[in-house]
């Protein structure tokens, strides 16, 4: 931050509706966190649409305390009614919600709270180190680099995925062949548009994104009856659970740590963190017994480590485009709608940058605030029943989409990926792949097509650069290291 | 079977779309066409490795034929609802608008799947829709669908 007035930040961050927008997102991102089914990806996208006219550093403050928020709020179903609000909290679950059982929930969501905060700030600030180390390196990045780095982000999606990892690397050249559609760049010629103007400028991202996770949520959610929770009555303590975390820095540490790691692996996404950081603590335990019976150490090394992961997530994103996860992809898009292109550019216009960060902080604080507050209240919002929580999220999707561009096609275009989505979902292809692949497409190609020009036409340029080395040797050993743990699971 | 169904079927979709991104990419100029070819070369392989994987799955795995499916005729009915709400709340917006799309939506639905509190229903369209209006007509000054019947 050395030439970036502290000054001159501080006066972007002087402003009372960059303040609102972050506790705007920390009370949603808790309410819909705590909903299961419904992950700060899901918020996140329904709200983009509301972001647009927004100034961009309200914009971006708003998706990133949202995002913080949802990542915590699931945690909060998960200790009442043992259902993880989203795949991040899983590892809450285990423990959280024998504590709630034994009448100690309020001491859950205290040692949730408190391990979310202090993860979630060291992620940050994982980011605010490591983001402009990073881009110095970028300038050695070349088209033929770039491509590289591309494949190697589609590779790690499908290496890391839990699935089969072929269904991974379709995905991704399913969302790769979704950017080809509309006006090609190199040439100008309209490709599979079937004639139709709509199709020139290509699929927008944000009907994809909403119809795959809005609208494939939806139909997830009417399928299953009932309420969404039959919600637990709270009993304990948060301070309890505030001084349980306290006195456990190792766990902290070791779910933090675990959380940074995995966050900067774009496409792990918090699903895996949360189950290793748990499964490391419980291994690392003087009691192991106790885990799965209500050991609070369990809670914080689950809810340190998925709060970590929004900061180190936004590394390669800010700085290569490339996302960690579908959060990271959705407040990409919203920093590419703001004018605003990850990578090198980006941190040129350094003080909008370190504003940002310093709403990351700030959404660390609200989040804490803010979830001490909603505690007890926000517990009934686990009763409304799916049927009418399914139907307010189709009609919030449909106006999100529309405002947009004003374009009820678009719309029609949410509704038919929300459909290929859950197709996908469902027969477990990873629907993040699908996402990076189609964020990463056109800047592939162009690059495909400036090393082609670069060379003369000829592909050896890709396989002789001592970069280009280095990532082809890094998805080789991506890809070995996947079969062997296979082979060896 | 209906999932290994489903799974033949949705990889089998991709193989042929994979195919015509392919062959659909042959009548574009030579720089055009190149990034086309270069992704629907390995995806169609990829695609026919996954269908012979779901194929051999099928020969292998014939006891896990009735896996979890639920087939009452209340699943039924909560699936065909699941899938076409939407398409069918997009061709009521279309034609009537958003409030009143919305009102049916938020009203047809839940009675349908058997919540009978109307009373409530009514309140929480009300309130619903007030906030949406209150959004984005007042806040974000974007006008809701009027839809074709009632659009200007």
């Amino acid at each position: 931050m050395s030439d970036v007035s502290f000054i001159a930040v501080l006066s972007e961050l002087a402003n009372i509706q960059v303040f609102a927008a972050i506790l705007g997102g920390s009370v949603l991102g808790i309410v819909i966190g705590a909903l299961p089914g419904i992950g700060p990806a899901t918020a996140m996208a329904v709200m983009l649409p509301l972001t647009f006219k927004l100034p961009p550093l309200i914009s971006v403050a708003f998706l990133g305390s949202l995002w913080a928020s949802g990542i915590y709020g699931g945690s909060w179903s998960a200790i009442l009614i043992n259902v993880p609000g989203t795949s991040m909290s899983v590892a809450t679950a285990l423990d959280g919600f024998p504590m709630a059982q034994q009448g100690r929930a309020l001491e859950a969501l205290g040692a949730a709270t408190m391990s979310s905060f202090l993860g979630g700030l060291a992620g940050v600030l994982i980011l605010i180190v490591t983001a402009p180390l990073i881009i110095d390196f970028i300038v050695r990045v070349g088209p033929p680099e770039f491509v590289w780095i591309n494949i190697l982000a589609l590779v790690v999606i499908a290496a890391t995925f839990q699935g089969s990892m072929l269904k991974g690397i379709v995905a991704g050249l399913f969302g790769l062949s979704l950017s080809l559609i509309g006006i090609d760049a190199v040439v100008g010629v309209p490709r599979y548009t079937f004639g139709t103007l709509y199709l020139q400028d290509g699929f927008s991202l944000v009907p994809v994104m909403i119809g795959i996770f809005g609208f494939g949520e939806v139909i997830s959610m009417l399928q299953r009856p009932g309420t969404v929770s039959k919600a637990g009555k709270l009993g304990g303590n948060v301070f309890t659970g505030f001084r349980s975390v306290l006195v456990h820095p190792k766990t902290v540490l070791l779910g933090t740590v675990i959380g940074s790691i995995i966050g900067v692996i774009p496409g792990t996404g918090g699903s895996a963190a949360n189950l290793i950081a748990y499964s490391e603590a419980k291994r690392r335990s003087k009691d192991p017994q106790s885990f799965g019976k209500g050991n609070v150490e369990g809670v914080i090394a689950s809810e340190s480590s998925n709060n970590a992961i929004e900061g180190t997530a936004l590394v390669p994103a800010l700085t290569l485009g490339i996302p960690g996860s579908a959060s990271a992809a959705i407040l990409i898009t919203a920093l590419l709608l703001q004018g605003f292109t990850p990578g090198r550019l980006l941190f040129e216009g350094k003080t909008f940058v370190w504003a940002f960060f310093a709403c990351l902080i700030l959404a660390q604080f609200s989040m804490l605030i803010v979830g001490l507050s909603m505690m007890r209240v926000l517990s009934y919002v686990t009763l409304i029943r799916k049927e009418i929580l399914a139907c307010a999220i189709i009609a919030l999707c449909c106006i999100g989409v529309y405002s947009y561009q004003s374009e009820l096609r678009d719309v029609l275009v949410a509704v038919v990926f929300g459909v290929i989505g859950y197709a996908l979902r469902k027969n477990e292809f990873p629907i993040v792949g699908l996402i990076v692949g189609l964020i990463l497409g056109r800047a592939t190609e162009s690059a495909f097509t400036q090393t082609l020009a670069i060379s003369g036409g000829t592909y050896t340029i890709f396989f002789t650069r001592p970069l280009c080395i280095v990532f082809i040797l890094l998805i080789g050993m991506l890809i070995f290291m996947r079969f062997r743990i296979r082979g060896s699971g | 079977m209906h999932k290994i169904l489903q799974e033949k079927s949705i990889v089998g979709l991709l193989l042929v779309y994979f195919l015509l991104i392919g062959l659909g990419a042959l009548k574009y100029p030579e720089g055009s066409r190149l990034f086309p070819t270069v992704i629907s070369i390995p995806a169609v392989f990829l695609c026919g490795m996954l269908l012979y994987g779901s194929l051999r799955k099928k020969e292998t795995a014939p006891h896990r034929e009735r896996e979890t499916e639920t087939t009452g005729p209340e699943d039924k009915k909560r699936r065909a609802m699941a899938f076409l709400v939407a398409p069918v709340y997009f061709i009521a917006v279309g034609l009537i608008g958003y409030v009143a799309g919305t009102a049916l939506l938020l009203f047809f639905v839940p009675w349908s799947l058997g919540y009978r509190n109307w009373h409530k229903l009514v309140l929480i369209i009300a309130g619903f829709l007030f906030f949406i209006w209150l959004l984005f007509e007042v806040f974000l000054l974007t006008p809701l669908p009027p839809g074709l019947l009632f659009g200007k």
